[in-house]
């Protein structure tokens, strides 16, 4: 059970598991195998009767064909059948479960701003101790035991459940916004059918701004720097992947002064060169902007479809390790690392051929018609289900969604927090799709064999950003890219030698 | 004439024979082929009752490869015998 692969999108309607198509497909070649069978046992030589014994036994061959023919039909037909009707069900939940969700955030909404007149005072009290909550050290405090609390309670956030409900909150963001705004109900159906719902990108900004105001998920510049070799080695190689677990291997882990980027170069010398680019998950869980670019203010500016620092400097990144906007790409990330990944992709600044993500809550984020995107999601993963449900297929919703329960395997039986987020689970279920003939895996499989051809080995650089936190105060007077509003930001690159005492020279805004 | 004819008829159908076993050698090794493409051993995730009338439905499949197979097989060792005494006779 551990070992299932729940497999939906793809191009396809049908949801089943990993296993199940995989039977289909077998059946299906045993079908196509006793079709040529029999058109053979229906042409000369064999429709002659030269020998009654040969005659007698073919006349029974003839027959169990048929009748094995009739059977494998039958049998691919009902495998397949029942890998829709689980499609149709799940995406009927789905419909069920999103409905009920907006329906729920639109009326909280609406009723929500009719509490706070009515009961001024006590949410006043509210906010204020909020507010001391955000601010002062009793209230970091307090936050801490919220912390805390979360870590005494681990399988709150290791929860198939929790992450499911997380999925349509995040979906229903904005009908709680139409709801505030007292949008009439049926106004707010005509802009869902027209598909004008707000979305992702208006909550988001909502959120950085009010959070900005409180000095959070303050978006700033970048600067990126190659990440030196140790003194003395030869220049860092890699032999081509072969799969997911190749890929998965190779994902930046969070280290202080390690690597966010690395990037592959395959083809050295030639025309046709072909890049990988393998991006890191969050490495500062604060909501506040440090140095680190891979924070929680990352996250949230690329899930939104924002500005993102983490983005920015990926990108700078690659084009520092060469990539031209010509030269094929593939990407490859981990949590934060899959939504740079898709945006990256989805921003068509480069020329991406396919995107593997994992663990990373990007379900919102279309994919572009002609790139490859697997994207694998644990069940109970409550981080990866922040992305929301996942989009139409018009919608640019055709990434292949891979998932996974882990709750049996996770050792200490969730107790720790995150537990199913973890890299090393995600590169346990890459193994599994490595192991995988299902059709849409092993097309991805073949993507990543048909990009990197007979190149074999590829050169290896990693990279490093930091973000430039300056001291508020009164917005420069000149430049462009300074500053901390929501939505600028800039990013730059230093040489290793620069590395550590260059100054943060900004390119100018981001997105 | 006569002998002739039946000379004729008996080297033809010594030609379709032997034609015939060449065919059936591919379609011997095809249906052993295809024997090991049939799923087994799967926890294809059903419910119980369904998994069973599936898995039920794959034993059924695979007998019926294999009489095809052993029909074949027959059929390819009946030329074996047929060629022998043609030969034989000739």
């Amino acid at each position: 059970m551990s070992d299932d692969l729940l497999l939906s999108g793809g191009g396809s309607t049908a949801v089943a598991t990993e296993e199940l198509l995989e039977h289909a497909q077998d059946l299906e070649r045993v079908r196509d195998g006793l079709e040529a069978c029999r058109a053979r046992l229906a042409s000369w030589p064999l429709t002659e009767d030269a020998d009654a014994r040969v005659t007698n036994h073919l006349t029974w061959a003839r027959g169990a064909v048929e009748d094995a023919l009739l059977e494998s039909t039958s049998l691919v037909r009902a495998l397949r059948r029942s890998a829709e009707r689980y499609g149709a069900l799940e995406r009927s939940l789905a419909l069920v479960q999103r409905t009920a969700g907006e329906a729920a955030a639109y009326w909280a909404g609406v009723v929500l701003p009719g509490l706070v007149l009515i009961h001024g005072p006590a949410v006043a009290l509210a906010l204020a101790v909020g507010a001391v909550t955000v601010t002062s050290p009793q209230g970091r405090a307090a936050a801490r035991g919220v912390g805390v609390w979360l870590r005494d309670n681990p399988a709150v956030v290791n929860n198939a459940l929790v992450a499911s409900l997380a999925r349509t909150a995040v979906s229903s963001v904005d009908d709680f916004g139409l709801g505030v705004l007292r949008v009439p109900p049926p106004t707010r159906r005509l802009l869902e059918e027209q598909g004008l719902d707000l979305g992702l990108p208006t909550a988001g900004l909502v959120v950085t701004g009010a959070a900005g105001a409180a000095g959070m998920l303050r978006e700033t510049r970048v600067v990126v720097h190659r990440v030196p070799e140790p003194a003395g080695s030869v220049p860092a190689v890699a032999a081509a992947p072969r799969g997911f677990a190749d890929l998965a291997g190779r994902l930046p882990r969070a280290a202080p002064d390690g690597a966010q980027v690395r990037v592959e170069r395959y083809g050295e010398g030639t025309a046709d060169r072909r890049f990988i680019v393998y991006v890191g998950g969050t490495a500062d869980a604060s909501p506040r902007s440090t140095s680190d670019p891979w924070d929680v203010t990352s996250d949230v500016g690329a899930v939104t479809g924002g500005d993102a620092g983490a983005v920015r400097a990926t990108e700078q990144a690659m084009r520092a390790a060469g990539v031209g906007p010509d030269d094929r790409v593939l990407l490859a990330g981990y949590s934060l690392g899959g939504i740079v990944a898709r945006d990256i992709a989805d921003r068509g600044s480069f020329a991406v051929d396919g995107v593997l993500s994992l663990g990373s809550p990007v379900g919102q984020i279309p994919v572009p018609d002609g790139v490859s995107a697997v994207s694998v999601e644990h069940n109970e993963d409550v981080l990866a289900a922040l992305g929301g449900h996942g989009l139409a297929d018009e919608d640019g919703g055709h990434a292949l969604v891979v998932r996974r329960s882990v709750a049996d395997e996770l050792t200490d039986g969730g107790g720790t927090l995150f537990a199913a987020h973890g890299l090393d689970r995600y590169a346990e279920t890459a193994a599994l799709l490595d192991e995988s003939e299902e059709e849409r895996i092993a097309g991805f499989r073949s993507t990543l064999s048909t990009f990197l051809g007979d190149r074999e080995q590829g050169s290896v650089t990693e990279w490093r950003a930091e973000r430039v936190v300056e001291a508020p105060g009164p917005p420069p007077s000149g430049g462009s890219g300074g500053g901390f509003g929501v939505g600028v930001g800039g990013a730059a690159v230093v040489s290793p030698a620069d590395a550590g005492r260059s100054g943060p020279e900004g390119e100018g805004p981001g997105r | 004439m006569i002998d002739g004819g039946a000379d004729a008829r008996a080297e033809r159908e010594l030609a379709v024979v032997r034609r015939q076993r060449e065919e059936l050698g591919r379609l011997v090794a095809r249906m052993g082929a295809l024997r090991h493409e049939v799923p087994r051993d799967g926890t294809v995730y059903w419910k119980s009752a369904a998994q069973r009338r599936y898995l039920v439905r794959l034993e059924r499949l695979d007998d019926l490869l294999e009489s095809a197979a052993a029909e074949l097989q027959g059929a390819l060792a009946a030329t074996g015998t047929a060629l022998a005494h043609r030969e034989q006779t000739a």
